[in-house]
């Protein structure tokens, strides 16, 4: 406790000093240079949250010859006989890349339930604040950057603050008020609010100020009083230019912006992309409204062709630049849809069959795991259920599923629940 | 009982009918007694101090004066105490100046409005997201007005159990929030009464029977059907509605959970049927209405409730202990006090446990070493949650919600908070925006992101009040004459943190001036307001 405060006692009067010369060049205290690194070691995961719950029966696993596959037609891939909806032919392009694992099979149906189990990879028990997965990996991988190391893109994350492994990390939401539109195409703005001061020539004597009054301050340093302080620090680290910079995507070529898509969700994988080059260990972009319980194939249709865009061009970004082999991408919702189509056109929810993909990092693609019926009801061979899926997740990128933290309990828990078993085809 | 004798038998049943009128007689008499207020908020404070061994307490683990100010302010208005207020309460001496200043308090009309966010919040927190925002402004209108007139706490319960949506004028505030929030979908309206008004979280059974949990699939449902629109017959008569387990053939009919007979009212309709469940929480011998609300309103006085989670007070483990026995003995006096929460909240605010002193950094230190040994020895055998004892060192810190600390800002800046509770239907208003973006669900264990330290730091509201033109109070104090240095500098303290600067703060802040001579008095006033509308002090309830 006493360390972390003189910490940061220290750190708010290196910024002060530094702020002498804020508008220029050199940012003093400023853990990373904010600059993209290349061939770096730590691995990272994008995940690509399909928010309310997608029609993987329609985008992953077609049953084009049951009355229950509706209208969408499968194509063919570039890895033979794996086929997926005509409604992703870019990364279908790229089967090659990815491997499907077609037979999720998890328990819980309700969407805000379903949520917090698929982030966090426990079923909620008693008082215990489990972290989210991006929690998690941020808090495994420790990289000194003054980006956060857990940023959400354009959603509300399902775990607002860091769980049991506290504020610090916690997700840094981006582009969070943006509304969703009829057709599920958000429109919202990405850029970073407040980022920088209105007031730059006061800056200096407002933050020597704020150093040397909490310096004097007899408050103790109690949880509530420490995540003010942390969300302030990691506020103003963010504030550097540099690490500001992170979220121009005017920066890149517009040619390139044009093949992420231009709606939230396509600069949402791009500024995904611009922050895992620059050290970020955990990013989550969210593609909402597949919550499809009437008009389905209209609407899957369409999201379908933002997914294919924005993750096609990022995947090939990725490989690109060198950096897929240390980033795992991994795209899924919190539960499928009912194979039987209901009356409204529509699908409900339905946890017992659906799909993810997994990209990147440790994960050998062109595979499909799993198989389900031909109606699409029943999981037909190798059931996978969360706690296999996050033990798959953490060992791709290196680390170990069983090591534990303390939680606020008093009790270790594991990254991943103990029962679950890695799925080794795919590492 | 001996059926070869009729005549005893006959008897026996007289005595018996007797017995129970006479039972009657007594329970009418006992309850008109009990209606009228003979709880007094003084021995509800006493049951709290007894309980936890402060009725003796030393003064030096209380709070300073400007401190307990600050926080009961903040608790029963949801602002910061004004300049005058802080210099009013500071110049008085007298035994009675708190009692005085909680019953001004409570008195004044955003004390109601304060509290009707708190129970809305409790009742319907699914209303906090910006779809429901219009829902969320008529039930609190609709609830500022029925506790500013009074009303009993199990009234407003039956209030929005039993409304009529047929019947009432549109102008007329109703509580149809609570019906819109849950979509007025039968299963919603069932996990959300029970979850509000009992503590009783059915949420789970919905979809599947859990194997250690009280309630049943079948429970939940039948609860549902309470909710369930009334149909006719074929005949034209009036039925209990059923309810269908949504994708299977379950059908349920009403079921009280406690599975107590009931005796159906004729004609029976919504309302009738809804207020069936009502008269039973009312009446169910668990007393888990009161408990509820006195569970609820302990969080926001003292930060964790009594028992944890709030929404599982019917847990096995959690009927008995410590925690357990305080609670009933103050829901028995709720319920004695006629459900006045008027009282209750006097009680508590009234408390030496409120009373008690924030922990500080000389105070903490002592109590870090022996909680490190806690620590040491939790890992050994782990005490479940909620049931440790309740914690009466220190009174904890706890962070400030979004309306807090929009009025607190507006109040420090010398600015009226915006009245929200009169009038007002022009869209989002910029304290239910700025309110929005600092949602907290509780506050003692509050979290700040780094979204919302930017905003604080950088964005347009704070940036107003650091100017003499958004900000009455930083205009007054650089246009009065009379006002040396350390007073300007004195009065921003009080402003915004309700107490004067220490005396080393005071010489920082002089040095700081000092050593930017370019900035004008009016830019180091504007900062000086910057830095502590960004302290960890202002935005606590410390």
């Amino acid at each position: 406790m006493q360390s972390t405060q003189s910490s940061r006692r220290t750190m708010l009067k290196g910024i002060a000093l530094g702020f002498s010369s804020w508008t220029t060049t050199s940012w003093l205290p400023a853990l990373a240079d904010g600059a993209p690194t290349v061939g770096r070691k730590p691995r990272a995961v994008i995940l690509i949250w399909l928010n309310g719950g997608p029609a993987t029966i329609d985008l992953w696993d077609l049953k084009p010859q049951h009355a229950n596959g509706g209208q969408f037609q499968e194509i063919e891939t570039s890895v033979p006989g794996m086929r997926i909806s005509e409604h992703l032919p870019s990364l279908a392009s790229l089967a090659s890349e990815f491997s499907l694992i077609r037979s999720m099979s998890t328990r819980e149906g309700d969407h805000s339930r379903a949520r917090l189990v698929s982030q966090t990879g426990y079923t909620p028990q008693g008082a215990i604040k489990f972290p989210a997965m991006g929690s998690l990996v941020a808090h495994e991988f420790q990289v000194a950057s003054d980006i956060p190391a857990f940023v959400h893109i354009g959603g509300r994350p399902t775990v607002t603050g860091g769980g049991f492994l506290g504020p610090e990390f916690a997700p840094f939401v981006v582009g969070g008020r943006g509304r969703r539109e009829n057709a599920g195409t958000t429109t919202g703005d990405l850029s970073v609010d407040d980022l920088s001061s209105t007031a730059i020539d006061q800056q200096e004597e407002r933050l020597q100020l704020l150093n040397g009054l909490q310096s004097a301050s007899r408050l103790a340093a109690t949880p509530v009083i420490e995540t003010l302080q942390s969300a302030q620090d990691r506020a103003l680290r963010l504030m550097n230019p540099q690490a500001a910079a992170a979220f121009e995507l005017e920066n890149e070529k517009s040619t390139l912006r044009e093949a992420y898509g231009t709606g939230t969700f396509g600069r949402g994988c791009l500024l995904a992309r611009r922050l895992i080059e620059r050290g970020v260990s955990f990013v989550e972009v969210t593609l909402d409204g597949w919550d499809t319980h009437s008009n389905n194939f209209e609407r899957v249709k369409e999201l379908s062709q933002q997914l294919d865009r924005g993750c096609a061009t990022l995947l090939e970004d990725l490989r690109e630049r060198g950096l897929l082999d240390e980033t795992l991408v991994v795209c899924q919702g919190e539960f499928g849809r009912t194979p039987r189509i209901n009356g409204q056109a529509g699908r409900d929810h339905w946890p017992a069959t659906w799909s993810v993909l997994l990209a990147g990092a440790g994960i050998r693609g062109g595979q499909v795991i799993g198989r389900t019926s031909a109606d699409g009801s029943e999981v037909a061979s190798r059931p996978v259920r969360t706690p296999d899926l996050m033990a798959t997740i953490f060992r791709s990128i290196g680390l170990d599923p069983r090591k534990q933290n303390m939680s606020n309990v008093g009790r270790p828990i594991r990254l991943a629940d103990p029962e679950g078993i890695a799925i080794e085809e795919l590492l | 009982m001996d059926h070869a004798d009729p005549w005893n038998s006959q008897v026996t049943a007289m005595l018996r009918s007797f017995q129970s009128l006479l039972g009657l007689l007594l329970a009418t008499f006992w309850f008109s007694e009990c209606r009228a207020t003979d709880v007094r908020p003084e021995e509800i404070s006493h049951r709290i101090d007894q309980h936890l061994g402060l009725d003796k307490t030393e003064a030096v683990r209380y709070a300073s004066d400007a401190e307990f100010l600050r926080r009961v302010t903040l608790d029963l208005t949801g602002r910061i105490p004004t300049i005058s207020e802080v210099h009013e309460y500071l110049g008085e001496q007298g035994e009675s100046r708190r009692s005085t200043t909680i019953h001004r308090l409570m008195q004044a009309g955003v004390h109601h409005r304060n509290m009707a966010t708190f129970w809305r919040r409790s009742w319907i927190p699914q209303a906090d997201t910006p779809e429901f925002a219009s829902v969320t402004d008529n039930f609190e209108l609709w609830l500022t007005q029925r506790l500013q007139s009074g009303t009993r706490y199990d009234d407003l319960v039956t209030e929005v159990l039993t409304l009529n949506h047929a019947s009432g004028s549109s102008l007329k505030l109703r509580p149809t929030g609570f019906y819109d929030a849950n979509l007025s979908r039968p299963e919603n309206l069932a996990a959300s009464a029970t979850r509000a008004f009992l503590g009783i979280n059915l949420d789970c059974a919905q979809c599947h029977d859990h194997p250690f949990a009280r309630w049943t699939r079948s429970q939940f449902w039948e609860t549902a059907a309470f909710f369930a629109p009334v149909m006719d017959n074929e005949h034209g008569q009036a039925q209990l509605p059923n309810v269908r387990v949504p994708d299977t053939e379950l059908v349920y009919a009403p079921v009280l959970l406690t599975l107590a007979e009931v005796e159906w009212p004729k004609p029976l309709d919504d309302v009738a049927l809804r207020q069936v469940l009502v008269d039973w929480m009312k009446r169910d011998e668990e007393r888990l209405l009161a408990k509820n609300a006195v569970n609820r309103l302990w969080s926001h006085f003292y930060g964790e409730a009594i028992v944890e989670p709030m929404d599982d007070l019917s847990r096995d483990e959690f009927q008995t202990g410590d925690r357990a026995e305080l609670l009933s003995e103050l829901s028995e006096m709720f319920i004695a006090s006629g459900y006045d929460l008027q009282i209750l909240m006097e009680g508590m605010v009234g408390s030496n446990f409120y009373r008690l002193a924030s922990p500080t950094v000389e105070s903490a230190t002592s109590l870090s070493t022996s909680s490190s040994m806690d620590l040491a020895t939790a890992e050994v055998e782990t005490v479940p949650a909620g049931l440790t004892p309740l914690s009466h060192e220190h009174a904890p810190v706890r962070g400030l919600t979004g309306e807090q600390l929009y009025d607190s800002l507006q109040t420090a800046a010398g600015l009226r908070p915006e009245r929200s509770d009169v009038g007002g239907n022009a869209g989002p208003s910029p304290r239910r925006e700025f309110a929005a973006a600092f949602y907290v669900e509780r506050t003692h264990n509050a979290e700040r992101s780094i979204t919302q330290a930017l905003m604080l730091m950088n964005g347009s509201l704070v940036d107003e009040l650091t100017q003499l033109s958004g900000n009455p109070l930083l205009a007054s104090v650089v246009s009065s004459p009379f006002m040396k240095n350390d007073e300007q500098i004195d009065t921003v303290f009080i402003a915004v943190l309700g107490r004067p600067p220490h005396e080393q703060e005071r010489q920082f802040v002089k040095q700081s001036f000092a050593n930017h001579p370019q900035a004008t008095r009016e830019q180091h006033l504007g900062n000086l307001f910057w830095v502590l509308v960004n302290s960890s002090e202002f935005n606590t309830n410390h």
